[in-house]
């Protein structure tokens, strides 16, 4: 009998912590404040990682008003942040960003301390559309 | 030659019968196993693995956030259920080879939410994290290959995390420079601790696993300081003084455990850490003497080991060990090479040293052998 409850246990440990973390940045995502931080690439010259576009917080041109007390919670933030590019596209948009130079922020949910990503806006715009506008 | 030839070759000598040899070839043709149907099934899993993992990768774009989850927990939980229902069968491999899905399965989960949410990565993190949610699985399987797998990925993470976080990267830089050997001799010194605790549990495949990872964790150290000692990496500076009351605390707690613990087979691995200890000392002392020292050290494991070997019967390690006693003298005639004088001298005494080698190897073989033969008769 222990031992029963001891597999149940050892398997459904995993499986509900990955959940509820799971949850929980569903949760930051759906419920958090909205708010946009500038960014730039981490390494301007290879701003491609892979698959992910490597970026680091620009705080000098980030609107810090959208903050309380309007100050910027740098360290809420992480220095460096990844964001996921299919790999047909990747190589054609760090080509044309390094080309057109835009302006870039990732826009955050932003939750009791904790900020999620939404989206990356380039030139105020989605990623995605900016990416459909310019290819043409 | 095959099992054919080497019977009729047995047969020819009188070492067995006809009606043995009938019985002999009998036996391995009733248990041969088909490996060609067997490795046919498994190319057939494997190309169908893979053509399925590239029908998802060109499709990745275009599946819904939402469907990637639920797929992957679905199939979590499937393999979880797999786990649950197959652990009264008798089909061992499959159980551990679901255990080790399970774990594979988690770590790409937690790789999948890190891209869903842009996650940032943080060196090994997310492995990590692995570690933390697999922990509980080592005491449900029978069989120490996962736990080797954990205990590698969950030493590689915690080292990237102690290198990440300012206050305890200081402490690695304080066991680890400018000697290795001090953070070597604390390191393994833990994992004796972790491993006479471990044996409260009576979890034999913990036990196995994590004594194959301090083995393989002390080869390696051990062959490093040596390398160190060839003159690959040359860093000798004293130990200051809190290295010195690390140093104290850690041959303390050591020796401590030394003396709780009664089983043979530990105490070789309390004799070569003390060695290991020892080298730690007098390094600090003759920095300019380390080559010789760590060739010393060296050879004292490595004749440690092989009467070991001996006493215990382990052939192979035996053989395996006498070999390397030879290339590690070959190493220090290397090491002194210089002048034909000095050359001719090396070669002479290494060419001694070897023949001396194998004729008690021989010699010990044949002993080893005939004690063998006793213990059957007996």
């Amino acid at each position: 009998m222990h031992r029963v409850i001891l597999f149940r246990l050892v398997l459904f440990f995993p499986l509900i912590t990955l959940f509820v973390w799971t949850l929980s940045l569903q949760y930051t995502i759906l419920y958090g404040n909205s708010v946009t931080v500038a960014v730039t690439g981490y390494d301007p010259r290879d701003l491609l990682s892979g698959h992910y576009l490597s970026l680091t917080p620009d705080w000098t041109n980030t609107d810090c008003s959208q903050f309380e007390k309007n100050k910027c919670p740098k360290t809420d933030f992480e220095t460096r942040y990844r964001f996921y590019i299919s790999e047909d596209i990747a190589p054609q948009l760090e080509k044309l960003i390094n080309q057109l130079r835009p302006e870039m922020s990732l826009e955050f949910s932003y939750h009791n301390h904790h900020p999620a990503i939404r989206s990356l806006l380039i030139e105020n715009t989605p990623w995605q559309e900016w990416y459909d506008a310019k290819k043409q | 030659m095959n099992i054919n030839s080497k019977l009729s070759d047995w047969q020819k000598h009188n070492l067995i019968s006809e009606y043995q040899k009938n019985a002999i070839l009998e036996y391995e043709n009733r248990v041969k196993r088909p490996i060609f149907y067997y490795s046919l099934i498994f190319l057939s899993c494997f190309c169908i693995s893979i053509g399925i993992i590239a029908l998802i990768a060109a499709n990745w774009e275009i599946i819904p956030q939402y469907i990637k989850l639920i797929s992957a927990y679905v199939l979590v939980s499937g393999v979880g259920a797999g786990i649950y229902f197959s652990r009264t069968s008798d089909k061992i491999y499959l159980y551990e080879g679901l255990v080790l899905l399970f774990a594979l399965l988690i770590l790409g989960t937690i790789g999948l939410v890190g891209q869903i949410y842009h996650l940032p990565s943080q060196g090994l993190q997310a492995v990590l994290f692995w570690s933390v949610l697999t922990f509980p699985l080592m005491f449900i399987t029978q069989r120490p290959l996962f736990p080797a797998l954990w205990m590698f990925g969950f030493s590689l993470s915690i080292l990237d995390f102690c290198h990440q976080t300012p206050q305890l990267r200081t402490v690695l830089e304080l066991l680890f420079e400018p000697h290795q050997n001090l953070g070597f001799c604390v390191t393994l010194t833990v994992l004796l601790f972790v491993w006479q605790s471990l044996k409260l549990l009576q979890q034999k495949t913990l036990l196995t696993a994590l004594q194959g990872w301090i083995i393989a964790l002390f080869a390696c150290f051990a062959l490093w300081l040596d390398m160190i000692g060839f003159g690959w990496e040359y860093n000798a500076q004293p130990l200051n003084f809190t290295q010195w009351q690390i140093y104290g605390v850690s041959l303390a707690l050591f020796l401590a455990l030394w003396k709780l613990s009664s089983a043979k087979r530990t105490s070789l691995a309390f004799i070569c850490l003390s060695i290991l200890y020892g080298y730690t000392f007098f390094a600090n002392f003759l920095p300019k003497g380390e080559d010789i020292l760590s060739a010393l050290m060296m050879l004292l494991l490595l004749s440690i080991v092989g009467i070991f070997a001996y006493q215990n019967h382990h052939i192979r390690l035996f053989k395996t060990i006498s070999i390397l006693l030879t290339l590690r003298f070959f190493g220090i005639y290397c090491e002194v090479f210089g002048s034909l004088l000095t050359t001719g001298l090396g070669l002479i005494t290494s060419g001694i040293i070897f023949l001396s080698l194998a004729w008690y190897g021989r010699k010990l073989s044949s002993r080893f052998l005939q004690s063998m033969k006793g213990n059957t008769n007996a």
